[in-house]
């Protein structure tokens, strides 16, 4: 049965790559060969492939998945307005399944925002220049196959000098379709030197049916740039999502992520950072909260390929229920980087006995100049703390819930964004209520 | 107030409460003193609800109902206080918010209204100057970082914000310089009124200069061995506790 379904899905891979016209985005055939290739041989990975060894991909592919044909769809904007965090302070980029809606957009001044195959045709030459550059390389199942198949996404060009104040929302509203689609899209993301950016892009499920979803964001910051990337999974407890973001620094560029994963059967995060010249700086935070069955996998990957760079990268897990997590922090110093500073830590508490977080830091060093850390820790609460509090009449189960807060905040106060920041302390004592409730 | 009745209580295998019997009325301050590991501080948390210990015979009254019955928050709402020994530092909780949370948890525990938002700062400012904490030091993450008289300020402020019926001081005077203790039991002279009552912890007769009790206790080996006035606590500063044990052993022969 396994087998038949997975036939099934790959059978659906065969028939769109085959049908695929390949005039929509033709320079690109020789790339999405070598991607659909490298599936084809190398197939979905198992819990044998060290990259997914506590991730159950098989199992999350075990549904009748339905290749998302990316059909137009009619929306009601009415619909969608209370998946908005805030219209006045943020602009606004659509997404719905992948796709981009600029019709619902916000006109963005300074910055060149269209589709991936209008991007195709408009900015030809920047596009050829840097689609899929900095992944083939490292081609893994999910980026491969999204290499190949990926026609709709979003693309972001900010050029030179230009600064966008405002940051911009992005939303991804998926299960539009009937079916339970299996949907790839694909982000490009280009910041000249000394552009800056901020983006704050949050998932959520539109209905009660499920989703697949393999998303790849390929990010540019040029010389003196500066992104800030915000992210958030908050999708039903059935939707499974592998979010590959991949980071490429240039000299002097800044970059700081936030990744806060809140809802989804299986939310699988890839978040690489290549830093390709000096003086590059990179903060990654991250925070996941699995419950139910839940289980979220966070893989890290700082690449230190230049002298001069500092990275910091600092996750927090609270593994509620039969909630799982994984964390991988890989970070590699590579000969002749020189003087690189580089932090890793992560913290995790359990809050019930089957509950579970799988974390493993990794730390490869061939440099001999430089400041490097990393650690991991999981625990429980601190039962010295919840008495404290129950001491000043406080119940026990907002004492929890006042303690996981608190244990999230230094995730949290790390994101400058006020009004984001708030919605997400609301999210979480959302969900931490009905944790908690009798 | 509060009627302690032949109290025995254990931690794991290992009795430390051996019957202890106290009776406390409203208005007045007891000190309970001796050496160390003679049950001071676990007669303190058993009667807050602290877990890993148990009550194995005896009984505590509070206002008529059996304490014991309660969980450590619902002693609280009834209007129990312990200042902690050692007060729990949580990053992320502002006192601030931590304070608000407690009385409005207290205050729908008694049937009442969540408290006003104004009301609320104006209490703060208030009780503040008590025990003359910073308004700085409150919207930091609770005790984190603070030093050791800080955070026995903290207990107090506390106790001064959530207005028990009986205040228990956990060796507060552990750890505070002259002054920080003259601050601390100011505070606590200001918070006695006829309708409450403290139970004063004290390794040392010092901090009984200050805070003057009516009754003072000695705890050894788990039972209350002798009692008297506020004179008992200066004979003990002066001859030390081998004197009293010694009675003990004696009587024991």
């Amino acid at each position: 049965m396994e087998t038949l379904i997975q036939t099934t899905l790959q059978n659906q891979f065969i028939a769109a790559w085959q049908q695929a016209p390949i005039d929509v985005m033709p320079a690109l055939n020789a790339e999405r060969t070598k991607g659909f290739e490298f599936f084809m041989e190398k197939g979905f990975p198992t819990l044998k492939d060290e990259e997914w060894k506590y991730t159950n991909i098989q199992s999350a592919l075990k549904k009748n998945w339905v290749l998302n044909a990316h059909n137009n769809i009619e929306i009601d904007f009415n619909d969608i307005k209370q998946y908005i965090i805030n219209q006045e302070e943020h602009h606004l980029l659509l997404l719905i399944d992948g796709k981009f809606y600029p019709e619902y957009s916000s006109k963005i001044p300074g910055a060149h925002i269209c589709s991936l195959q209008e991007a195709y045709q408009v900015h030809h030459e920047l596009f050829m220049q840097y689609f899929s550059k900095q992944l083939s390389t490292a081609f893994n199942a999910f980026t491969a196959l999204n290499t190949a198949l990926a026609n709709e996404g979003l693309f972001i060009y900010v050029p030179k000098n230009t600064i966008i104040n405002k940051p911009i929302e992005i939303l991804n509203l998926n299960g539009f379709e009937e079916e339970d689609v299996f949907t790839h899209s694909r982000n490009l993301i280009i910041i000249e030197s000394s552009a800056e950016l901020s983006l704050l892009q949050h998932s959520h499920s539109f209905q009660e049916n499920a989703t697949f979803t393999n998303v790849v964001s390929e990010c540019f910051v040029g010389a003196q740039g500066k992104l800030n990337y915000h992210t958030l999974q908050l999708e039903n407890a059935d939707s499974c999502t592998v979010n590959t973001v991949q980071i490429v620094q240039e000299k002097d560029s800044l970059c700081n992520t936030s990744s806060i994963t809140l809802g989804g059967k299986m939310v699988r995060n890839d978040l690489n950072f290549r830093l390709v010249d000096k003086n590059c700086e990179s903060h990654l935070y991250g925070l996941y909260l699995p419950a139910g069955k839940e289980h979220f996998d966070h893989h890290t990957f700082v690449d230190h390929a230049s002298p001069n760079c500092y990275s910091n990268e600092f996750y927090k897990g609270i593994m509620m229920e039969q909630g799982t997590a994984v964390f991988n922090g890989k970070i590699i110093v590579r000969e002749g980087a020189q003087k690189t500073n580089a932090f890793q830590s992560n913290k995790n508490i359990l809050l019930s006995s089957e509950a579970k977080i799988d974390t493993k830091p990794q730390l490869e060093i061939f440099a001999d100049d430089v400041k490097c850390s990393h650690g991991a820790t999981v625990g429980q609460l601190d039962e010295e703390a919840l008495f404290y509090l129950q001491s000043r009449g406080i119940g026990k189960d907002k004492a929890y819930a006042l303690l996981v807060s608190a244990f999230a905040q230094d995730v949290l106060q790390q994101i400058a964004l006020t009004t984001y920041k708030t919605y997400l302390e609301n999210l979480i004592e959302h969900k931490l209520k009905s944790m908690f409730k009798d | 107030m509060l009627s302690i009745k032949n109290l025995q209580a254990r931690v794991e295998e290992k009795e430390i409460l051996k019957g202890i019997s106290l009776e406390i009325g409203a208005g007045e301050v007891h000190a309970i003193m001796g050496p160390n590991g003679s049950g001071k501080s676990t007669l303190a948390s058993v009667l807050a609800g602290r877990g890993g210990y148990e009550v194995t015979s005896g009984s505590v009254s509070f206002n008529g109902k059996d304490l014991l019955d309660f969980s450590p928050e619902e002693r609280a709402q009834e209007g129990v206080f312990l200042a902690f020994q050692y007060p729990v530092e949580i990053p992320g909780v502002s006192t601030t918010n931590f304070m608000r949370t407690a009385i409005n948890e207290v205050r729908n525990y008694r049937g009442q209204d969540e408290i006003e938002p104004g009301d609320f700062l104006k209490m703060m400012k208030e009780k503040m100057q008590l025990v003359e904490i910073d308004q700085k030091l409150l919207s930091r993450s609770l005790n984190e970082g603070f030093s050791g008289g800080e955070k026995k300020r903290n207990e107090i402020f506390q106790m001064a914000m959530l207005e028990p019926k009986l205040g228990i001081l956990d060796e507060t005077d552990s750890g505070l310089d002259i002054d920080a203790l003259r601050i601390v039991a100011n505070g606590v002279n200001k918070l006695k009124t006829k309708d409450n009552a403290f139970i004063v912890i004290t390794h040392y007769q010092r901090l009984l200069d200050y805070i003057v009790p009516d009754f003072v206790h000695v705890l050894y080996k788990g039972k209350i061995v002798k009692s008297g006035t506020k004179d008992l606590a200066l004979e003990l500063e002066e001859k030390g506790y081998d004197w009293i044990i010694k009675e003990v052993q004696a009587a024991a022969v």
